[in-house]
């Protein structure tokens, strides 16, 4: 029934997920925009194109728009003023963030003054808040303008323009600055600007604003457009038709405000030149919008010379808390990235510790060779026979098959061998207790009397020196556990088996020899292994409630202050998984044991003083390795959520993109294991690597789906059993 | 172009490049030029005799009517194998490989050179092929060496080089100032001059030098209290665990094993009944005595006749005191660093394995 559920679960998700990109896909550029302030639908079609309007503000009702900029502005008797006199920096102010094409109309108006340079009003288009590059309209007092473009960063192009007309300080002029597909065009009182070079970087983010710079420029009546859809019209329309339709300029002569007279302005407008208003078409003047927010405080500072910090964003906690989230998902990909690497290179340039592989001249001690099987009647005769092969002193070698209620004729087997080699092989054939594999070697352990064991599992082959090998390390007395290397020996089965072979090539070659040349944590992996007793019995022997008593093991063994070993040249076949489900099985069971122990361990690696921090560091991301796969899906959902709601920048998207791509592309994880590949001298099998993303795609699932089951309590004390993989007799 | 043809053209290009590297993919999976398991070494090559019995079969594979024939004759038997090495086969009653006629000042000898009997080579003179004798060797000064084998005893004179091996059957004597590469082994004794270099030493007795007198053990120790000693973090499963670094003093006797996350000194005398670790540099004064095993994760430094029972590992280098012992007849060791320096006088009983040493 759970199966099924969480089939239901997952399938439901996806065709969830999958509506609301269709659905997002399918609306128009400014979705965002639209979905979050404009309840009424109003649109307008010019020249072929429907456009809808998203901004409309007169300041009628005083009240402040939601909105952000920068520098000295505010509301002036229903004007909004940017006030930038002596032209320290370049007040702006930005009414929506992201329009995609658009257009911007409004009044203007230049405020009279005596400053040296030009004063300037500005109307203009930016992709990024970063100013990698902006366009727009420039308008002096005067008789010109200059339309002006800039593709990078302090890199501008100003080319000054004859506007066709006198800007009069202190009169009331009407603008407009139209962005579409990818073109900026730009009107003044009717009157087309000459553009010699309109083009604008093709761009998803576009953001409307007006400015100011040495002057003191009052903004009115202020519609914002953005493109619907195209219309088919016949005949040829240009923007200037339009335009040229609406009614002409009218200017009214009107007092100056108190507050020009009080900041002592002079000039035009100080000798009471009257503000012009004109007359927008009425049709299009909308009453203020309702959703937007007034401001209630948090004004941008003044400033002078300094750029300020970005602005806060005002929208609210949950969006903070996204940002948050995203923020840490994407620091955890670049850790494991940057930890990809590092092993990697340390592989490559670093100094290689095998420090006790020279240990062949010594006196060997004692070790009981524990061989879990549970119905493996194909293997365990060969691993049997193989054992009694290896070159160690035969009376310090205790070969211990342990035959965990077998249905099969395992028994048989091990009985037989048995008398055919009196006092080689002591068997354990248990027939009740607790089920699984820690169960059973806890039981088996009450027959050590060495000092030492190692673990094979029945399908495994130690070569002849293996025993020796493993057992050279526990010499130093800080070791607890001692891990050889596993090597696929079905490699070409299929294609899951190749892409298995490299990546245990890359676990082992590279990750698990890293971490040794590092002194970090190397895992015991519960074969091809072996421990120290008595260690293992200071940290409370085999837990049977574990669900990977290995990794538990190797934790409990560092919190108690010893060190596993990992012995790259001892290496050992074993049949890895050859088909899809099997295999998803098999990360599903080591998902949840990983899991596991890093709840019940986590905590402990911090307070732990037997440990140093690389090694608390290591293990953690070592245990975290599979809390990647929800991570990193849980980052997509975010990225996806934050872009829905109108954080539309590129920037995050693209680092959550590229990060990802880095953990599972040819950055990191390619790196490492065709570093593996290249150091086992096996480089045609390199050629496999585009694979390996597709082994991650079903990684992602079964992490995913082990942790969710983990988190949501789907998956009790009933998941421990012998987890087993059916083995077959190997070919000769 | 337009716009449609255009983003017809980009999007193929993209598919195209994503879908380039899977060809090579595609024709691996189909193929499988490189689908073996990897090679796994099923049998130990950690026997330092495995080159010198590789040669022993390459001997009786080759040259085994030739080695039967030693007695009929008293003369040299020269000639090629069927790849072109050159041979030359001695009779018990020569002992010296005979002389090119063509030309005698030849520095190189390019036979592969069997011995019947005793067999001297020149001294600063180069055999670039294997050397095998039936009775003993003797290298003249100088003389450089590819590899050698004998049944008896090997003598090399001062300043000799081997480049890949050496087993004698018996002992090997090394004079002065010898640099040997590769792996050296003796079934009896390996007596090794001063300033010699090697990598890789083997047999059940190996001196360096003069073997020092032995020293005299301290008569008195006293017991050492461990965990009253400063930065004691933890014993468990008979070991004590130390933090940042532990002094032992001078004269004590500790019974269990010492791991230490920084640097371990023990004083002069003192008697661990255990095994000991350093994270850092180990440095032992002058006649410790200590059963277990002795393991530095970077220097180590022993003073003059220490004992050490077990093996002995230094991850980085290691200088050894005049008059030290490892293992003993009974229980051989090994003693292994990156570096090692050993002074005259040291005997080890087993293996000696040093990168630059």
């Amino acid at each position: 029934m759970e199966t099924r559920r969480q089939k239901i679960l997952f399938v439901a998700l996806l065709v969830l997920c999958t509506a609301v990109t269709l659905f997002r896909l399918t609306m128009p550029e400014t979705f965002a925009v639209w979905m979050r302030v404009m309840p009424e639908d109003q649109t307008v079609i010019i020249n072929n194109t429907q456009w809808k309007k998203l901004v409309s503000w007169d300041f009628s009702d005083g009240h402040f728009p939601d909105a952000w900029g920068w520098g000295d502005f505010d509301l002036e008797n229903g004007d909004l003023v940017l006030h930038d006199p002596q032209g320290d920096w370049t007040v702006y102010f930005t009414p929506i963030e992201h329009a995609g094409d658009f257009i911007l109309d409004t009044e203007f108006m230049i405020e009279p003054g005596e400053n040296a340079g030009p004063q300037e009003a500005h109307l203009i288009t930016r992709d990024s808040r970063e100013l990698n590059s902006e366009c727009g309209l420039a308008v002096f007092i005067g008789d010109h303008g200059f339309l002006r473009n800039t593709v990078r960063k302090k890199n501008y192009f100003r080319e000054t323009v004859d506007l066709g007309q006198t800007v009069v300080a202190g009169q009331w002029q009407r603008a407009r600055l139209q962005y579409l597909n990818g073109r900026v065009s730009a009107w003044v009182n009717g009157i087309e600007v000459p553009s010699p070079d309109g083009v604008y970087p093709q761009t998803l983010y576009t953001e409307p604003h007006f400015a100011a710079h040495n002057s003191t420029v009052h903004y009115r009546n202020i519609k914002i457009y953005s493109k619907m859809r195209n219309v088919p019209l016949p005949g040829r329309h240009q923007p200037s038709d339009l335009l040229a339709g609406l009614q002409p300029w009218r200017t009214e002569p009107v007092d100056l405000p108190r507050s020009w007279q009080r900041r002592g302005s002079g000039g035009s407008g100080g000798s009471g030149t009257g503000m012009a208003r004109g007359a927008f078409n009425s049709a299009e003047v909308s009453p203020s919008l309702s959703l937007w927010k007034p401001i209630t405080g948090n004004r941008p500072q003044t400033f002078s010379g300094v750029e300020p910090p970005p602005l806060p964003d005002r929208r609210g906690i949950p969006v903070l808390i996204l940002k948050i989230i995203f923020g840490f998902i994407i620091v955890s990909i670049c850790l494991y990235i940057i930890r990809h690497y590092v092993f990697t290179i340390n592989r490559l340039t670093g100094q290689q510790r095998h420090p006790y592989l020279d240990l062949d001249t010594v006196e060997w001690p004692g070790v009981t060779v524990l061989i879990p099987a549970h119905n493996e009647e194909e293997v365990i005769g060969e691993v049997l026979e193989v054992l009694l092969e290896v070159d160690y002193p035969a009376d310090r070698l205790r070969i211990l098959p342990i035959n965990d209620r077998s249905t099969d004729s395992t028994k048989e087997i091990i009985d037989r061998l048995c008398a055919e080699n009196p006092g080689r092989i002591t068997p354990f054939h248990r027939t009740d207790g607790e089920p699984g594999k820690a169960a059973a070697l806890r039981d088996a352990m009450k027959m050590v009397d060495h000092e030492f064991v190692l673990v094979f599992d029945a399908d495994y082959l130690p070569g002849t020196g293996l025993v020796k090998q493993l057992m050279a390390p526990f010499f130093d007395p800080e070791v607890g556990a001692v891990m050889g290397r596993v090597v696929p020996h079905n490699v070409g089965t299929n294609l899951l088996t190749r892409m298995l072979d490299l990546e245990r090539s890359g676990g082992y070659q590279v990750d698990q020899q890293a971490r040794m040349n590092l002194r970090l944590v190397p895992q015991y992996g519960g074969t091809v292994g072996g421990l120290r007793v008595q260690a293992l019995d200071a940290v409370g022997g085999w837990r049977t409630d574990s669900l990977a008593e290995d990794t538990d093991a190797t934790y409990r063994l560092l919190l108690g202050g010893w060190k596993t070993v990992y012995q790259n040249r001892s290496e050992c076949y074993e049949q890895v998984p050859d088909t899809w489900s099997v295999r998803m099985n098999q990360i599903f069971r080591w998902t949840l044991g990983h899991n596991q122990t890093l709840t019940r361990y986590f905590w402990k690696m911090f307070g732990n003083k037997r440990t140093r921090f690389a090694e608390k560091v290591d293990g953690i991301l070592l245990l975290g390795i599979y809390w990647m796969s929800p991570i990193m899906l849980l980052g997509w959902l975010v990225g996806g959520t934050l872009w829905y709601l109108g954080i539309n920048k590129p920037g995050l998207i693209i680092i959550l993109a590229v990060t990802t791509y880095s953990a599972v592309g040819n950055f990191a994880v390619f790196f490492e294991i065709a570093t593996a590949a290249h150091l086992d001298g096996t480089r045609g099998r390199i050629r496999l690597l585009p694979f390996v993303l597709m082994g991650f795609m079903v990684s992602l699932v079964s992490v995913t789906r082990a942790t969710l089951t983990q988190i949501f309590r789907l998956h009790g004390r009933d998941g421990i059993f012998w987890h087993k993989t059916k083995h077959k007799r190997r070919e000769a | 172009m337009s716009l449609a043809f255009a983003s017809v053209l980009f999007l193929a290009v993209t598919l195209v490049w994503i879908l380039l590297p899977l060809v090579p993919a595609f024709h691996e999976l189909r193929f499988k030029t490189d689908a073996e398991p990897l090679r796994v070494v099923r049998r130990s090559d950690t026997n330092i005799r495995h080159f010198a019995l590789g040669f022993r079969g390459f001997l009786q594979k080759h040259f085994a009517t030739h080695l039967d024939r030693c007695e009929l004759t008293d003369l040299p038997q020269i000639g090629e194998l069927t790849d072109g090495t050159p041979f030359c086969v001695l009779p018990e009653t020569v002992e010296e490989p005979p002389v090119d006629q063509e030309n005698p000042s030849t520095e190189e000898d390019p036979h592969l050179v069997i011995s019947c009997g005793n067999l001297k080579l020149d001294a600063a003179k180069t055999y670039p092929r294997e050397v095998y004798a039936r009775g003993s060797l003797s290298a003249g000064k100088g003389a450089s060496l590819r590899a050698a084998l004998a049944d008896q005893s090997i003598y090399l004179g001062d300043g000799c080089t081997s480049y890949r091996w050496l087993h004698a059957n018996g002992e090997i004597h090394v004079g002065q100032a010898c640099t040997l590469y590769g792996r050296v082994s003796a079934d009896r004794l390996i007596k090794m001059g001063d300033d010699c270099r090697f990598e890789r030493l083997h047999a059940p007795r190996i001196e360096f030098g003069t073997p020092a007198a032995p020293h005299e053990t301290p008569e008195e120790v006293r017991e050492i209290d461990l965990e009253k000693l400063p930065r004691f973090a933890d014993h468990s499963a008979d070991r004590y665990l130390f933090r940042r670094q532990l002094e032992i003093p001078a004269g004590g006797h500790v019974e269990g094993d010492i791991v230490v996350t920084g640097k371990l000194k023990i004083g002069a005398g003192a008697r661990i009944d255990g095994s000991i670790k350093s994270h850092d540099d180990l440095e032992l004064a002058d006649n410790v005595r200590i059963a277990g095993s002795v393991v530095s994760g970077k220097n180590m430094r022993l003073g003059e006749g220490c004992a050490l029972g077990g093996p002995v590992v230094a991850e980085q280098r290691a200088e050894i005191g005049a008059g030290c012992t490892f293992g003993d007849e009974e229980n051989p060791t090994t003693l292994s660093a990156r570096g090692l320096k050993i002074a005259s006088g040291v005997v080890a009983y087993g293996t000696v394995w040093g990168g630059d040493s």
